[in-house]
Order: C-alpha cells, then sequence, then structure tokens
C-alpha cells in the first residue's frame, strides 16, 4: 500500500482547471521530484498536498488516512520555501523550535531536538541570531531546520535552492541529497531546474498543464521518454527533434509504421561530427567549447537543426561544410501528436 | 577626532526659512490660543493684542467650576478608546482577508470603502440622526462609539491592508505548516510582525476620534457630550468668552497633543502607507 496517495487530485482557479485529475503513489522513504515548465501547476499541487490550497476533486491519503480536507496544520507534514518565509521577529533557535512549542514538546526536548538539528546543519553558532544577520545559504539551512526537527511524514520541499547563486546551489544540492539519505524521510521537491530533478530524484513526475506527462527514474525518463515533451525536457542540450520529412531518404526507411509524418528524435550524444561527404550533409551553426565538451550545432541542407555533443574538442569553424552521423539505434520516434512510437522488437 | 564644519548652501538657508515660515503660520492660531487662555477677558480683546501681561489660571477654574471637564473628558476617551478597539476588532480580519486572500473583488471593496469617505458627513445627517433617535440613542456614548467607529473603518481597513500587504503570505503559510492555528498564526506571527501598522491605525483612530466635532455636537447633549461639546458651550448665546473658550479647547487638545508629541514616530510610519520601509 501506498503512503501517499493522490487519487483524482482537482484543482480550480475560478474556471481554470489548473490541475486536471493527478493519481500518483508514494512509497515510504522516497524521494520525490516534481518537474516542469512554469505555469505546470507542480507548486500547486505541492501546495494542495500541503493543505494550503483547497483540494476541489479526488482523494488524498497519507498513511492509510484520507487528509483531503484537513487543515495543514494537523496534516504532519513540513514545508521548505522558495523564499525559506523564516520568522524575522524570531532568533534562529525560535524559528527552528516554534512547531514543537506549538506541539506542547517538554523544554528538555526541544532543546535536544534543536541542538541536534544545528549540528547536523552547521547551525550552531548561530542559534541566537535573527534571520535578518545571515546569508542566504544559512537562511536555506535554518528553514531546512524547521523542517527535520519536526520528524514529520513527509518533507515538502517548493523550489528550495532557486535564491541562491550557482555555486552555492550545487553545494546545497549534494546537502540535500546527503540529507535524505541521513534521514530517509519520504520528500516530495519542486523544482523546475531538471538538473535538480535528475541529481536528487528516485522517481521524476513530469507535470505539463497540470497533467502527469511521465513518472520514472531520472534514467528511465531519459532513455525512454513516453513523448517528445519528455524527451525534450529532460537533458541538456534538448534532444534533437526533426520532422521526418526533413531528413534524408535512409533515415525515414528506418522509422517503424506509426511514425509516419511525424519525427525523430536524437540525443545530441548519439550524433557525431565528420567529414563533409559522410553522413547528412551540414553546414555549422555555433560552436560551444565548454572544456570537457563541446557541442555543435548544425543546420542540414534540408532544414534541421541538429545539435552535437562530443567530448574532445572540435577543429570546426561557423560556416564550415560538415557531415552529421546519427546513431540510429538510438533513436527516438514520435508520430504526428508527438508520442512515442517503439520500434518493433 | 577631526570635526567637519556645516557649510550652509543659499539653497539651505532658504529651504530653512521657508520651512520655519510655514510651520509658524500653521502654528500661530494654536500658539495664539495657548497664550489667549492665560489672559483675562479684558486682555484678550485688548486692541492691539497683548504679547506680554501677567499670566492667570482663572479661566481654567471657571470652565472646569461651570461645566464639569472631567464628565466630558471621560466621554471623550470612552468615545475614542471603545472605537478604536471595536475599529481594530472589525478592520483586523477584514484586511487579513483581503490582503492574504484577495479575490477578484478586493480593489473593488477597497475603492467602495475609500469613497464613502468622500461624501460629506451632513449627507448622512438625517439618516443617522432619526436612525439614533428611533433606537433611542440619542445622546448615547454607545451611539458614538459606533458612529466613530464606522466613521474610521475605511481608513483603519486601508493602513491594516497597506502594512498586512507587506508581510510575505509564505511566513504565514509556514506557520501554518508548522503547526499553529489560525489563532495562533495571528496572535505569534501576524501580530508582531504587523505590531506597527496596528499600533499606528489605532492611535490614528484615537486622534480622529478625540477630535471628532460634527457628530458628537449634532447628536450628543449634556449626558453624553465629548470635549468637543464642552468647547462648544463657550461659544454661546451670551456672547463669546474668548479667553474662557480658549482654556477648554486647550484643555481638550492637551491630552491629545501630548499623546500625539509621544507616538509622532508610530503614526508617520503608519500615515506612509507601507510606502516607505
Amino acid at each position: 500500500m501506498a503512503y501517499l496517495e493522490l487519487k483524482g487530485i482537482e484543482k480550480f482557479f475560478g474556471e481554470h482547471r489548473a490541475i486536471k485529475g493527478i493519481d500518483l503513489e508514494i512509497q515510504p522513504g522516497e524521494f520525490i521530484v516534481f518537474v516542469g515548465p512554469s505555469g505546470c501547476g507542480k507548486s500547486t499541487l505541492l501546495r494542495l498536498i500541503a493543505g494550503l490550497e483547497h483540494i476541489d476533486g479526488g482523494q488524498l491519503n497519507l498513511d492509510g488516512r484520507d487528509i483531503t480536507h484537513l487543515p495543514s496544520s494537523k496534516r504532519d507534514l513540513a514545508m521548505v520555501f522558495q523564499s525559506y518565509a523564516l520568522y524575522p521577529h524570531m532568533s534562529v533557535y525560535e524559528n527552528m523550535s516554534f512547531a514543537l512549542k506549538l506541539a506542547g514538546e517538554s523544554k528538555k526536548t526541544i532543546d535536544e531536538k534543536v541542538t541536534r538539528a544545528a549540528d547536523i546543519l552547521n547551525l550552531t553558532d548561530y542559534l541566537e541570531r535573527t534571520p535578518g544577520a545571515l546569508s542566504g545559504g544559512q537562511r536555506q539551512r535554518v528553514a531546512i531546520g524547521r523542517a527535520i526537527v519536526r520528524a514529520p511524514k513527509v518533507f515538502l520541499f517548493d523550489e528550495p535552492l532557486s535564491n541562491l547563486d550557482a555555486a552555492l546551489r550545487g553545494q546545497t544540492r549534494v546537502e540535500i541529497a546527503q540529507l535524505h539519505r541521513d534521514l530517509g524521510a519520504t520528500t516530495i521537491y519542486v523544482t523546475h531546474d531538471q538538473v535538480e530533478a535528475m541529481t536528487l530524484a528516485d522517481r521524476v513526475v513530469v507535470l505539463r498543464d497540470g497533467l502527469i506527462e511521465q513518472v520514472g527514474s531520472p534514467l528511465e525518463l531519459y532513455d525512454n521518454p513516453v513523448n517528445q515533451f519528455v524527451a525534450q525536457f529532460i537533458g541538456t542540450p534538448q534532444m534533437n527533434v526533426a520532422p521526418l520529412a526533413q531528413l534524408p531518404a535512409e533515415v525515414r526507411a528506418a522509422a517503424p509504421a506509426g511514425a509516419d509524418g511525424g519525427s525523430m528524435g536524437l540525443r545530441p550524444e548519439s550524433v557525431r561530427l565528420a567529414e563533409a561527404g559522410t553522413g547528412v550533409p551540414a553546414t555549422v551553426v555555433l560552436v560551444e567549447a565548454l572544456g570537457a565538451e563541446t557541442l555543435i550545432y548544425a543546420k542540414t541542407q534540408t532544414g534541421a537543426q541538429m545539435v552535437a555533443r562530443q567530448a574532445d574538442r572540435a577543429n570546426v569553424h561557423v560556416g564550415d561544410a560538415v557531415g552529421l552521423v546519427l546513431d540510429l539505434s538510438k533513436a527516438h520516434w514520435f508520430d504526428t501528436q508527438g508520442c512515442t512510437v517503439r520500434n518493433p522488437v | 577626532m577631526r570635526h567637519h564644519r556645516p557649510t550652509y548652501t543659499p539653497a539651505m538657508i532658504l529651504r530653512t526659512l521657508v520651512a520655519w515660515s510655514v510651520t509658524l503660520f500653521l502654528f500661530f492660531p494654536l500658539g495664539w490660543m495657548a497664550l489667549t487662555a492665560f489672559k483675562t477677558e479684558l486682555q484678550a480683546i485688548a486692541v492691539p493684542p497683548l504679547v506680554l501681561f501677567e499670566p492667570t489660571l482663572e479661566n481654567f477654574t471657571i470652565v472646569q467650576e461651570r461645566s464639569d471637564y472631567m464628565h466630558y473628558a471621560l466621554n471623550s476617551l470612552i468615545t475614542s478608546i471603545g472605537s478604536t478597539i471595536l475599529g481594530l476588532a472589525i478592520a483586523a480580519p477584514a484586511a487579513y482577508a483581503m490582503a492574504f486572500y484577495p479575490s477578484k473583488a478586493t480593489k473593488d471593496v477597497l475603492m467602495w470603502m475609500l469613497s464613502t469617505k468622500m461624501m460629506p458627513a451632513v449627507g448622512a445627517l438625517m439618516p443617522i440622526y432619526v436612525l439614533a433617535q428611533s433606537s433611542n440613542m440619542l445622546d448615547s456614548l454607545t451611539a458614538l462609539v459606533i458612529i466613530f467607529t464606522l466613521a474610521n473603518l475605511p481608513i483603519m481597513v486601508w493602513m491594516l491592508y497597506a502594512g498586512f500587504k507587506d508581510i510575505p503570505k509564505e511566513i504565514l503559510d509556514a506557520a501554518r505548516m508548522d503547526g499553529a492555528t489560525l489563532w495562533q498564526e495571528a496572535r505569534m506571527v501576524l501580530l508582531p510582525l504587523a505590531i506597527g501598522t496596528i499600533a499606528s491605525t489605532g492611535l490614528l483612530c484615537l486622534v480622529l476620534s478625540w477630535n471628532e466635532a460634527f457628530w458628537s455636537l449634532t447628536l450628543t447633549a449634556a449626558k453624553a457630550g465629548t470635549l468637543a461639546a464642552l468647547i462648544a458651550q463657550y461659544s454661546s448665546p451670551e456672547g463669546l468668552f474668548w479667553a474662557k473658550l480658549s482654556a477648554a479647547s486647550l484643555m481638550a487638545i492637551a491630552p491629545i497633543v501630548v499623546f500625539g508629541w509621544f507616538s509622532q514616530k508610530q503614526l508617520v510610519q503608519g500615515l506612509t502607507f507601507g510606502a516607505v520601509k
């Protein structure tokens, strides 16, 4: 039986159906990431689980109990907000102990729990400060500390890293992963950053327009996306997708029957750059040398845009005529609706 | 330690002069009233006006003898504090709802509330007088408290709304998630964060109610009269008694001026409508 179970969850904002019936089962200890473009409903879905928005349809069960219409304060969930949302008038200690105080814990228990959490998060020296006197990264840790002292049933994270600078974001991401390994708590994490989704998640839930597009482990989504949207959302740079009409006859010949009139997708690492004359003829449009790898953007004579990723440095320049060798064994095929068509095995 | 000698530019001198002239111009009537309160009736109407004279306290004694000052002061106190508490009790939840759970109609409701302040009070005199009369509330403190509250509500809701708007809603959400009930959220999180706004709103309401004259004069007589009514007694059918009128006025405004002096920081903060942090 699932620990947290979403059954046909719906949310309306006026006439607009923002969440269109979400079914999802989450197991204890899982790290689930909701990912999707802005406006896809991922934050709304999290707020529905948190009880901060009213659920208009469907049912939400936690640990065998129906919590659909229970107020947030009774759900036993903890949330880390994008803006941290620390209590500015309270010290770090008071911020972290607030929930325990409300729950009527004894002073001794509170002190033990806060001290332990502060120790884990390197906040011991800052317990007497107010949030205003802390750096962004420290505030973030207080917000996490406020959540972990309670040992809640589920942790909810709402884009917790988006206010941090790039270096700190990477570091905190690693810390969150480590924290989850240590505490083993069930976690739901919302982000628009697919790198965070890929690195943190046990399972990723890709959302679009209030609907789940696909649920799966990060590599499952990378290797077997169910449609063109997921295929292009997961992975940087994006998967190359070109209409079959713009591709040479031998590529079209490899397409499965259902993909007629549709398109072919190929990850940049499955496109190899070759001398002009081999493969698909193309012209280099842009070269991005990132050091460890090089991205070559090229346009075929038939007008298809392709990116090739290679580990070694490329000796090509904008305007050069090149050939693109496509590894069709790695190709994804999409029908006219953008749904994946599997090659008959 | 080196001291910087302040340098005065012509523009600064001009600004200072203008500021002082405007201030003196605004303060003159009040200052003259305070001066007159310590003159005899004869000195008060002397031409040319006396600036130097031997001050007397007889006007204050006479005012206190002829009309019970404490009675009116108490009425002013009761109506001001009463309407402030009642007003805050109504305005705070209204502002909370509008600031944190806005709907499509919120802006319109706020504008509509403000628009009621644009109507002259006299326009509502007839219906309110008849209402007070038919409910047996003429010359009663209850009626004054209710009317002062209603008159101040729009401005109170606006001020509290502006102050609450400055508080990120996520902080209140966080309190919910931490297990706070609505009441705990209001008391332990919202109140400490909004105390400045609430205090300045209350102060303003207190001052406005204390100074209110129109409804006090039209709806009260001896029993529920406020200090405004006390002052009015001295512009009486027997003619104007300038010195006593001034003494009564001074006694009426003194408490609120002293009060305002000590709370001016809060007042200014609230009146900037959250525009300045």
